[in-house]
């Protein structure tokens, strides 16, 4: 299965001057967990996550106002288009992230995909296996 | 499986006289989502998760020396140690939460989290593969019957 099957869209976005008090307020009324920054002509600049929020934003020495260049990941972790949801499993694994933007061959962002979506895509397979196998048991044991 | 057995993670509390940058720099230098808020002799009285820190404090503009009880969550769901990890499943499916404190005699001692549970049943559904994929390369091996002992 390829990932835009399983990717949330539209891709909630800021730009790089936005605050981190404004990103907190889109993250709560869109409700999602990240946040693709994005420049003016709308390619991707970086990735913000509610933790990175908490633990960059709100400890000691921090405000709402900070602005949110400052606390976002840079390098983002990406996923093309085409790719299928192993390949997104693995770049998860190979980069240590829990969500990926799914971009174009232009780094333009269509969707996100996180991890839970991959552990519930793996859930409904494995429920689908189950299901055989009791359809399976049932017709050897109704046989005469 | 006891619950405890799948805890990974050391229970991580804060009092609920602390501040909210407070619980935002514990959960930095401990690397946890979430902190159990206990009351001075450690008795649990709710939780917060970085989640809430910015959904709560900072969207709202809460100040961030305010006391971390004005944004935990109090209805507080907790799990005995020794319970099976099948009542885990239950109370996350039913609340709709990913994380649960392990609580005996009003002390917190560990947290099983939805992740845990992941991996457990990522490790068992591997361990489970391992002879089906044995026997896809290698195929059936025949057993030695009574009759061909003869």
């Amino acid at each position: 299965m390829r990932v835009s099957e399983l990717m949330h869209t539209p891709v909630v976005t800021c730009s790089s001057d936005a605050t981190i008090a404004e990103v907190a307020r889109l993250m709560r009324d869109r409700n999602v967990g990240s946040v693709v920054v994005v420049d003016q002509i709308g390619y991707l600049a970086g990735i913000v996550t509610d933790r990175d929020v908490a633990v960059r934003g709100v400890g000691e020495g921090r405000s709402g106002d900070l602005a949110v260049e400052l606390i976002m990941s840079r390098n983002v972790a990406t996923v093309p288009l085409h790719a299928d949801v192993s390949d997104a499993a693995g770049i998860m694994v190979k980069r240590s992230v829990r969500r990926l933007p799914v971009v174009d061959e232009d780094d333009r962002a269509h969707g996100i995909v996180a991890l839970d979506d991959l552990v519930r895509h793996l859930g409904r397979e494995a429920d689908a296996v189950a299901d055989t196998v009791m359809l399976q048991a049932a017709n050897l044991s109704s046989r005469p | 499986m006891h619950a405890i057995e799948a805890a990974r993670k050391p229970p991580a509390t804060i009092t609920a006289d602390r501040t909210i940058t407070e619980a935002a720099d514990e959960m930095d230098r401990l690397a946890v989502g979430a902190l159990v808020v206990v009351e001075p002799d450690g008795r649990p009285v709710g939780i917060v998760t970085d989640r809430d820190l910015v959904l709560r404090a900072l969207a709202r503009r809460v100040s961030p020396d305010a006391r971390i009880d004005s944004v935990m969550s109090t209805d507080l769901f907790v799990l005995s140690p020794d319970a099976e990890l099948r009542d885990a499943y239950r109370v996350f499916e039913r609340h709709a939460i990913r994380r649960l404190p392990l609580v005996a005699d009003d002390v917190v001692v560990g947290m099983v989290t939805m992740d845990d549970l992941v991996v457990d049943l990522t490790d068992d559904l591997a361990r489970l593969t391992r002879p089906i994929t044995a026997q896809v390369l290698f195929g059936h091996r025949e057993t030695v019957t009574p009759a061909a002992l003869g």
